[in-house]
């Protein structure tokens, strides 16, 4: 005995219960017609035989109420039972059912809402290493009436020097640069990173590699790795693209690799530069966006 | 009804099919009358919980049931033991044996 063959047994009784249901009562008839029969032999009168008869059977309907739920899946009909009812009665009610059904659903429609925000604002974890840890960096000065500032290329090496508050810190900004010696120039947004900053967040490439702390210094040559999109779109999605050399702002750059489209961290740069002395496509703005992994508490 | 016991649940299956192994074919009204009469007035049976039972038993495939006609002629379902019930009635008998063993080790124990 399986249960599978019982389930199978139960959904077909669920089908076929109209038929059961005739069927039990013919075999309950009988077994009172019999019982009856006995007791007439025992001396009852006929009525007084049926009366008994029914008496020690224990009543027809709740005997068949009770076989049907042994039967079929007795949650199941009620639940439909429910169902049905619950669809008659606000039938008959039709603005009280869209009131309710209205009021449902703005209900569900806010809660929805409201958590999916909750979630994607305070729930979820960053997806970078240690992302409970990151904190965006600031400057003050008040003098100027400024309470949230970038930070400075001069401050951020101060602060990488001397800090006691963070195992990493990393600057990132924009640029635009001109991408020439393809089909046709094309003027892109570059994103100005200190090289360690993918390192830091371990955002990983799509293939080659991200900046090493080394790149931007000069001794190796200036160094670009590509957005997925830019890559698909003007370089064909070449599978050997790193190092191949590419022509921005009229100078040679090395292509390191290529980052996912779903990175997270800037979404809208076509390609990243590393940010040191002889990078040409220097910040727009003198002060960058700073983020720092602080250190874990002690 | 003092002095007669409720079928105790789980038993009721045990008994069915018990009776229908040593009666052959049955119809609910006979089987309720053989099971009376072997328990000797000691059981208050609800003949109506038969149904149900019988209900399980041939949903299990331990029964299984065909329309005939009875001795006094008038038309009524009959249920016969089918191979897989007769394998459940030895398993069940077995265990039931050992159960009633234990607890009347544990009886005997309380009485001395």
């Amino acid at each position: 005995m399986t249960p599978l063959r019982l389930l199978l047994a139960k959904l077909r009784a669920l089908v076929r219960r109209g038929r059961d249901d005739a069927e039990l009562a013919e075999e309950l008839a009988a077994h009172i017609d019999l019982l009856a029969d006995d007791l007439v032999r025992e001396g009852l009168s006929p009525q007084e035989a049926r009366r008994q008869a029914r008496l020690r059977l224990g009543g027809t309907t709740q005997v068949a109420e009770a076989a049907r739920d042994q039967r079929g899946i007795p949650w199941l009909e009620h639940l439909a039972r429910d169902v049905r009812l619950a669809v008659r009665s606000l039938r008959r009610s039709p603005l009280f059912a869209v009131t309710a059904i209205l009021s449902l659903a703005v209900g569900v429609a806010a809660n929805t809402v409201g958590f999916a925000y909750l979630y994607g604002y305070l729930i979820r974890p960053l997806p970078f290493t240690d992302g409970s840890r990151l904190v965006t960096v600031l400057t003050t000065a008040p003098s100027r009436g400024m309470d949230r500032w970038g930070v400075t290329l001069q401050e951020l090496g101060d602060i990488q020097s001397r800090t006691r508050s963070f195992d990493a810190i990393a600057a990132r900004s924009v640029a635009s640069v001109d991408l020439t010696g393809s089909d046709e120039p094309r003027r892109l947004m570059a994103s100005v990173v200190s090289p360690d900053l993918h390192r830091q967040l371990g955002i990983r490439p799509l293939l080659g590699r991200v900046f090493d702390a080394g790149d931007g210094r000069g001794s190796a040559g200036p160094v670009v790795f590509l957005s997925e999109k830019l890559w698909r779109a003007s370089f064909g999605a070449d599978e050997r693209i790193a190092g191949r050399s590419v022509t921005l702002n009229r100078r040679p750059y090395t292509v390191v690799g290529v980052l996912p489209a779903n990175e997270g961290f800037s979404d809208h740069a076509d390609l990243w530069l590393a940010v040191g002395p002889d990078e040409v496509a220097q910040p727009q703005d003198q002060r960058c966006r700073c983020t720092g992994t602080s250190c874990p508490p002690t | 009804m003092p002095g007669k016991s409720d079928v105790l649940q789980g038993t009721l299956d045990l008994i069915v099919l018990k009776t229908l192994d040593v009666m052959g074919p049955l119809h609910g009204y006979g089987l309720a009358r053989r099971i009376e009469h072997v328990a000797e007035q000691a059981l208050a049976l609800n003949q109506g919980t038969l149904y149900p039972a019988l209900v399980r038993l041939e949903q299990r495939g331990w029964i299984k049931s065909a329309w005939g006609v009875s001795t006094s002629g008038r038309r009524a379902r009959f249920y016969n033991l089918t191979k897989a019930g007769r394998r459940q009635l030895q398993a069940e008998t077995e265990s039931w044996r050992k159960t009633s063993t234990i607890m009347a080790k544990f009886l005997e124990v309380d009485e001395a």
